[in-house]
């Protein structure tokens, strides 16, 4: 029986021995014991950690370190106060780690596009694909937080071509510059989508409206602007700003340092995606393989197995 | 389809029923009463208790200024049994109420004891079965001390049998079941056939339920014995569901399909027995391996009957702690039903003869609209309409492309009587009335569930909410969703793009139109939406709703909806 979970001062000495790779005679020259005296001993010790042998003990030793330092950086790195362990991962990583496999049904392009794309019997060709990719890729940029990426792709001036092929994704390149304060690029690409619109289909007035609120939230600071994109993050038909909106409120309320906020719109994101993906399963999908149960082990007997090799 | 009585018939029928209604007001001879009343049970027994409710409500108003008690309740127990048959619950058991006083009044048990039996059916048609037990065992006993054979306790005790056959306790509900037959005796099964077959039916259900196949026979072939002696719809599509419901148990679940999709077209007519058609189509289609239908027919279940039938008690205050111990119940069954059936499921794709249906539903839009396009404008409208009222997007994708389908009937319709100008007669009228059943029939026996929605809204797309459409009398919420929503669609466009002869007209007065219309025409909460959706849609592209009558700015707010954003 144990009483605490402290060992005594020998028995910790013994375990460190042990693990270092002792044997018992080095482990009682060391400690200054008889071997044979020794041998009682590591088997008193057995005996109150519960183990067979040498080896259990060592490796119940080393687990019991384990635990024990990774109580202490969890305890070193933990916020307060907070049981929202989504909302705290997406601060201290980023939404799309946070998110994880749940990023396919979010944002543009998703896995609910996939299977409308089936319905409808459209065929994904290159074209599409190389348009899917480059929007993914975005959004992937906007959920990490990684501007830098934005930018790299107006300097490699893929921004004009984007505004001429697909105008609903350039504006997630003028959110991702204008989130990381490339203010000139975004404006510079915003113009474009407002001419494009004279000649054909461009940015829509809900995505001006939409541009227009980040840059005044991020710059003017302007509550006004914020309620305009908590109200967009209700948008029924339009799932495109709806998305947009939650993941850019959530990168300003983390940029503002607005924690509780942030969490908040993290989590809308999260809902958001697990709705996709009820919705997908409601509709016979299996998107994530979970309702595949596993392989079940077999009923024979060890016996009958070896009949069978046989 | 049912013989409807052709158009002259309703004509004189609504004639006779105003001369009823007018004398009533000031009949003093009882003997008018009466006849209101014989017409009432009439016209309930022929499924018109849409018709008949007024002329009740009439003879009531009537029976309560002259103060006689008997009459009275008479009219309020026909007020209260014509408003459960169109699905009022609370205005039904307003009227048992109000029937009940007068009993307690008069000290009749055995008006007393009906009035409970008639109050337990109302509150059955809602699905809480186990409070319409309680109001079954109330009926019964109060009669306990008359050893004769009662009316109202056969009554109860054979409902009694389906009560406790929903709540799943098989052997208590034959028991009930047997009471109820030994109860019965001829003059009864003769005054009443319709509840003869109900027993009938419950019995053949219970002993399904127990497994014992045998027994079930003979009361299956009592049924339809009893539907050919007094046929109406009402006998019918019970007689039917029983057929059906023995026709599963043994295995044969492919006619049980076909003979349950005649019953639904006449149960939307009917709707107290909508309820009780759809559980047996669902078990049906689920038997036959058809679970993507089933949880088509599921949903509808659960979403307008519950909305009919429990939404509405709940909200009146005086039902709103009844609802405690059976309608939570019902809301889990249909969760763990829907679960069963979506594992079932297989990833959809594109039915194999779509592309072909698509190029046949643009021939027929041709005859009517000179680019063919209203099909795929009624289907991105639709859509949109679908999400906007908060269907799920992969749902509303798919109500989209069966609405693009929905004109595909007048395939069937002679170009000669499409091209005429000006007004057309009555047989012409019936003839193009006619493709709506013909676009039911050509998308007959598909299994895809796209197809399938896609006859739903072709067979009634034209019907009104207020039942005044065709098919005939199928009116609210006994319409199919997907249909209601492609009905405002379609009239949207056909204003706006002047399909056919009529000219076209600004967005914005189509809209005022289709306002006009809501609540007659169409469900007003989809006209209200719709409305939303379309100034909303063309505020973001800056087009002006006021601007110009025609295709132009339209066209362009109808490409944008079907622009693909990376989104449903």
């Amino acid at each position: 029986m144990i009483k605490d979970n402290s060992l005594d001062a020998k028995y910790q000495r013994m375990l460190e021995l042990l693990a270092q790779g002792g044997t018992s005679r080095i482990i009682a020259r060391q400690m200054g014991y008889q071997e044979g005296t020794m041998r009682v001993y590591l088997h008193n010790l057995y005996r109150r950690i519960g183990v067979g042998n040498k080896t259990e003990a060592v490796v119940w030793y080393l687990n019991r370190e384990r635990s024990r330092e990774d109580v202490k950086s969890v305890q070193t790195v933990q916020r307060p106060g907070s049981g929202d362990l989504f909302g705290d991962m997406a601060l201290e990583e980023d939404l799309f780690a946070a998110l994880g496999v749940m990023s396919h049904f979010v944002g543009p392009y998703g896995r609910v596009w996939e299977v409308a794309q089936r319905l409808e019997g459209t065929e994904i060709d290159a074209k599409m694909l190389e348009r899917r990719a480059g929007a993914r890729m975005l959004w992937r940029a906007l959920l990490k937080g990684d501007w830098a990426y934005g930018k790299r792709m107006y300097d490699a001036d893929a921004g004009s071509k984007l505004v001429m092929d697909a105008p609903s994704d350039a504006v997630l390149l003028v959110s991702a510059l204008l989130a990381g304060g490339y203010s000139l690029a975004a404006d510079r690409v915003a113009s474009q989508l407002t001419d494009k619109r004279k000649t054909g289909p461009g940015a829509s007035a809900r995505e001006a409206a939409l541009v227009r609120a980040l840059r005044d939230a991020l710059h003017a600071q302007d509550s006004q602007a914020l309620a305009t994109l908590h109200k967009m993050t209700g948008e029924k038909t339009a799932s495109a700003i709806r998305q947009l909106a939650m993941v850019l409120l959530f990168q300003v309320y983390k940029a503002r340092g607005d924690e509780a906020r942030a969490r908040q719109a993290a989590n809308a994101v999260w809902n958001e995606a697990e709705t996709a993906r009820k919705h997908l399963q409601a509709m016979g999908e299996r998107p994530l393989g979970a309702d595949v149960p596993p392989a079940a082990p077999s009923k024979a007997s060890p016996r009958e197995k070896v009949a069978a090799t046989r | 389809m049912t013989a409807a009585p052709p158009q002259e018939a309703d004509g004189a029928l609504q004639q006779l029923l105003g001369r009823l209604r007018a004398p009533l007001a000031a009949a003093t001879a009882d003997s008018s009463i009466d006849a209101a009343l014989a017409m009432c049970r009439a016209l309930y027994g022929n499924a018109r208790s849409r018709d008949a409710l007024p002329l009740a409500q009439a003879a009531l108003a009537r029976c309560t200024e002259s103060g006689d008690s008997a009459r009275t309740l008479r009219a309020a127990t026909a007020c209260g049994l014509l408003s459960a048959d169109t699905a009022d619950l609370v205005g039904a058991i307003e009227y048992h109420v109000q029937a009940l006083r007068i009993g307690i009044a008069d000290e009749n048990r055995v008006e007393m004891s009906r009035t409970w039996g008639n109050i337990g059916v109302a509150i059955g048609i809602s699905g809480n079965f186990a409070l319409a037990a309680r109001c079954y065992q109330r009926s019964i006993g109060l009669v306990t001390p008359i050893v004769e054979p009662m009316y109202s306790r056969y009554t109860a005790c054979g409902n009694l049998a389906d009560s406790c056959f929903q709540l799943g306790r098989i052997e208590d509900g034959i028991n009930f079941g047997e009471r109820a037959l030994r109860e019965m005796t001829p003059a009864f099964r003769d005054q009443d056939p319709y509840a003869a077959i109900l027993l009938r039916r419950n019995l053949v259900r219970l002993h399904v339920g127990a497994g014992r196949l045998a027994q079930a026979e003979p009361h299956v072939a009592e049924a339809i014995a009893l539907a050919e002696v007094a046929p109406s719809p009402r006998t019918r599509i019970a007689a039917d569901i029983t057929r059906a419901a023995y026709e599963l148990a043994c295995g044969r679940a492919d006619i049980a399909l076909t003979r349950l999709d005649q019953v639904l077209v006449r149960a939307r007519e009917v709707p107290a027995t909508l309820r009780d058609t759809l559980v047996c189509v669902i078990h049906a289609e689920e038997a036959a391996g058809n679970a993507a239908r089933a949880l088509m027919r599921l949903e509808e279940l659960s979403d307008h009957i519950y909305y009919v039938a429990i939404e509405r008690a709940r909200a009146h205050v005086e039902l709103a702690s009844l609802g405690e111990d059976g309608n939570h119940g019902h809301d889990r069954q249909s969760e763990r039903d829907k679960a069963r059936l979506v594992a079932k499921l297989e990833p959809r794709s594109q039915p194999e003869s779509w592309k072909t249906l698509q190029r046949l539903s643009i021939g027929a839009a041709m005859r009517m609209d000179e680019t063919g396009w209203h099909g795929r404008r009624v289907g991105a409208l639709t859509k949109a309409l679908a999400l906007a009222s908060g269907a799920a997007p992969l749902h509303a994708l798919e109500m989209g492309l069966a609405a693009e389908l929905h004109d595909i009937g007048l395939l069937s319709v002679p170009e000669g009587i499409l091209a005429k100008r000006g007004p057309i007669n009555a047989s012409e009228r019936a003839i193009v009335e006619r493709h709506a059943e013909a676009g039911a029939e050509m998308l007959r026996d598909d299994e895809h569930p796209m197809v399938f929605m896609a006859r739903e809204i072709a067979r009634y797309h034209h019907s009104r909410w207020d039942g005044n459409g065709y098919p005939k009398r199928v009116g609210g919420r006994f319409i199919p969703l997907a249909a209601r929503m492609c009905a405002v669609a379609d009239a949207y466009d056909t204003m706006v793009c002047g399909v056919g002869h009529s000219a076209p007209r600004t967005m914005a007065e189509a809209l005022d139109e289709l306002q006009r219309e809501a609540g007659r025409q169409f469900d007003p909460a989809l006209v209200s939406c719709f409305d939303a959706l379309i100034r909303s849609e063309s505020e973001d592209l800056g087009v002006d709703l006021e601007a110009s009558a025609g295709m132009k700015d339209f066209q362009e707010l109808v490409l944008s909806l079907k622009e693909d954003r990376g989104f449903v």
